[in-house]
């Protein structure tokens, strides 16, 4: 099923309730209003991070290490990680990942009070039969999603693809959203994220 | 620059874009925000309002980068009437965030303030700015090899100075477990605009601003802690001296009896100087009942469902059909290796006149660390974290699943094993009444001649359940009010009830507070409605 959402995401780099539209399967998002900030110009990924311990993870992981992009392993606590690497990198660059929800939001909280914005914040709920999402991406960032998942590649190689073509454009905050379905009782949430340099500006 | 934010009442368009104007001629316009997306930063990522038409909402922000640029925006916040709301870095989380009390507030972002003035290591102190985090301060010891600690709250992102402000709590020692206690001198720029420096930073080239607190004359530093007179701009404070060992130990107390023995012992050992920091107690048989899976008719609630509080006599009985402990308390000791272990010791002879208790010692951690040694310790109790900020959001090991944030309550009552066992019967059947949980309950924290909780109550990504959280949330407020235990900080949405209850001679202590706001912030433009002080014209009395 394609659905046509392209409705602004107002409150998409939060941890909050984005309605799932969609019933079941991935749809597409192409419409609706261009960002409002002006890009980075020039901005690079400089690592990908993942939680190893999830199998999701580790797919995720493969999938861009094998493109080339440097990765680093997170667990519960990104404290050193922060601390010690992305803290001095990021700033100029951006950092993407598939982490828990603790994680992801605790770097975003990082990010922002280091001027960088969500330009990627994607959740995905494993249940037992199942796997829902709800992605919040920039416009090519989600078309390639959208173009991974309905060839039916693996959602954590679709991910790759969305935060590759994100991160191959100008950085820009989160503006389109996608939904497929509700989530099952019992999932696990994993939460998919770019980090990356915004230059403030007028629309 | 087109701005279509919310605007404080009385406040128009033109006047606050006026002022905007100004203000970004003063710090330069990429450092002034009005922006969906940059107000959006300053929005409270837990606020059980969110997305609600009542979540209170800045119109904008603006960061200066140093003392002048603040003084030249308070003058055309002054000029405009524009209500500014300071905030320093990291979100104070649970208690509101950076969002400001008063919808359409202006928020002052002090990150960019961020110079460690100075830190000495030899008198143990440190003078910062508002932008500077824990992490920060962490990070500049550990670059000049500086053998001093940090006592820090939570997830080390946020700001001493700010933490402080706040009073907020750690946990070496009580000198510096409350962050308030441990500062020495502030430098403060007040609502009118005149720059202050406090107790001995009053003499000009004053030796002992950060080492003597009090100066000469009215002690005022207490003024600008959990109100809104002035934005502190520099802040001096005491730091705790790397120990030369560091040592826990757990004491377990069988019976639920034993609380009545064991909680005025505690009380002579922290007055001896034997136990020298806060510490936590909770019952290990009574913490099931708030997994998700206990039964809802599970014996615990039989017992809390009841009218009047149980007995010792059922309580007994409860403890005993759990098999589990009914008590325990981890302490911890630091400094002088032959002190910790006779603190340790002493602990060990004073309890165990009591029947079956025990006993467990941590490994002694002793300092300075090599590198291999710091490296093999995994979780370092003594550094800043982002861990926090796992709390709550995962679910993990039979807890409730995993929520989108929190909000404290935080209520203190006296240490006496009477009042421990109150709060847990009172607030916990408050929560029962509206269906909510929170494990917190079940633990106190004990310090220096009182005790109290920090109850994290869940929020969820449903505006029903989080309208719950609300009504509970006011419903312990007014409990405790019943109980004379009040909070010793609270959630920026809920300032106005708490302090409503500090009602003595007529709320004579607010009334103060007015007076002393409408002489020094004449215009009403600092923080409105920062623990309950509203300026003149938004008083609703």
């Amino acid at each position: 099923m394609i659905e046509i959402l392209g409705r602004p995401a107002p409150a998409l780099t939060r941890r909050r309730a984005i309605a799932c539209l969609g019933a079941a399967g991935m749809g597409l998002a192409v419409a609706g209003r261009l960002t409002a900030s002006r890009p980075a110009a020039g901005s690079t990924l400089y690592k990908i991070v993942y939680d190893d311990r999830e199998a999701e993870g580790r797919a995720f992981g493969a999938h861009v290490a094998a493109a080339g992009f440097t990765t680093a392993t997170v667990g519960d606590d990104p404290t050193w990680l922060w601390f010690d690497d992305l803290h001095h990198r990021w700033r100029g660059a951006g950092v993407a990942g598939l982490t828990t929800p603790a994680v992801a939001f605790s770097l975003k909280l990082m990010a922002e009070l280091a001027g960088l914005r969500a330009v990627i914040w994607g959740r995905h709920w494993i249940g037992p039969s199942r796997t829902s999402h709800v992605v919040a991406a920039t416009e090519p960032g989600l078309a390639a999603w959208m173009r991974q998942a309905e060839g039916g590649a693996a959602w954590t190689q679709a991910l790759h693809g969305m935060i590759a073509a994100a991160a191959a454009q100008p950085a820009a905050p989160a503006r389109f959203n996608h939904a497929s379905g509700e989530h099952e009782d019992g999932a696990r949430e994993m939460v998919s994220w770019l980090l990356a340099p915004v230059i403030k500006g007028s629309a | 620059m087109t701005i279509v934010t919310k605007l404080p009442p009385g406040l128009d368009h033109a006047t606050f874009e006026r002022a905007i104007r100004k203000m970004a001629a003063v710090v330069g316009s990429q450092w002034v925000f009005t922006s969906a997306d940059d107000i959006d930063l300053y929005r409270d990522p837990y606020s059980p309002r969110r997305g609600q038409p009542d979540e209170s909402m800045p119109s904008g922000a603006v960061a200066p980068d140093n003392l002048e640029e603040v003084r030249a925006i308070m003058r055309i916040a002054n000029e405009h009437r524009i209500p500014i709301y300071p905030v320093s870095t990291g979100r104070n989380l649970g208690y509101g965030g950076a969002a400001p009390v008063l919808s359409g507030s202006l928020v002052l972002d002090l990150k960019r303030m961020n110079r460690i003035i100075e830190v000495n290591e030899d008198q143990a102190y440190a003078i910062v700015e508002p932008g500077v985090s824990y992490f920060d301060l962490y990070r500049h010891l550990q670059d000049n090899k500086i053998r001093l600690w940090i006592d820090f709250p939570g997830p080390g992102w946020g700001s001493p100075l700010g933490n402080a402000l706040d009073r907020g709590i750690g946990g070496y020692r009580f000198e510096t477990a409350s962050h308030w206690n441990q500062h020495c001198g502030l430098e403060v720029v007040l609502a009118n605009g005149d720059l202050v420096r406090t107790g001995m930073g009053a003499m000009p080239n004053a030796k002992t601003w950060p080492l003597f607190k009090f100066g000469l004359g009215p002690d005022v530093d207490g003024l600008f802690s959990q109100s809104n007179f002035g934005v502190v701009t520099k802040m001096g404070f005491r730091m705790t001296r790397e120990p030369q060992a560091l040592m826990s130990g757990i004491v377990t107390f069988p019976r639920h009896r034993d609380l009545h023995k064991a909680v005025p012992i505690f009380g002579q050992l922290i007055d001896h100087d034997v136990i020298r920091g806060p510490f936590a107690l909770l019952s290990p048989a009574v913490e099931d009942a708030y997994k998700v899976d206990y039964p809802d008719d599970g014996p615990f609630w039989k017992l809390m469902d009841r009218a009047e509080q149980p007995g010792d006599e059922e309580c007994e009985a409860f403890i005993k059909g759990t098999g589990k402990p009914a008590w325990v308390a981890f302490v911890r000791f630091m400094g002088i290796e032959e002190v910790v272990q006779a603190q340790w010791a002493t602990v060990k002879k004073w309890f165990g006149a009591i029947d079956g208790v025990s006993f467990q010692e941590m490994p002694m951690t002793r300092f300075p660390l090599s590198e291999a040694q710091r490296a093999a310790i995994p979780m370092k109790e003594w550094e800043p974290s982002l861990g926090a900020f796992a709390m709550g959001t995962r679910a993990q090991g039979g807890w409730p699943t995993a929520s989108t944030g929190h909000i404290f309550f935080s209520p203190i009552h006296p240490l006496t094993s009477h009042d421990i066992l109150k709060a847990r019967f009172e607030f916990t059947r408050v929560m029962r009444k509206h269906k909510l949980k929170t494990v917190d309950a079940n633990l106190a924290l004990i310090a220096n001649g009182y005790s109290g909780m920090v109850m994290g109550l869940r929020l969820t990504e449903d505006a029903a359940e989080n309208a719950r959280v609300r009504a509970a949330y006011l419903d312990l407020v007014k409990v405790g009010e019943s109980l004379g235990y009040a909070e010793y900080r609270t959630h920026a949405m809920f300032m106005d009830e708490v302090v409503s209850g500090f009602s003595f001679n007529n709320h004579a202590l607010l009334r103060l507070a007015e007076t002393l706001k409408d002489a020094i912030d004449p215009k009403g433009i600092l923080s409105a409605g920062r623990y309950g002080i509203w300026p003149k014209y938004l008083r609703k009395h």
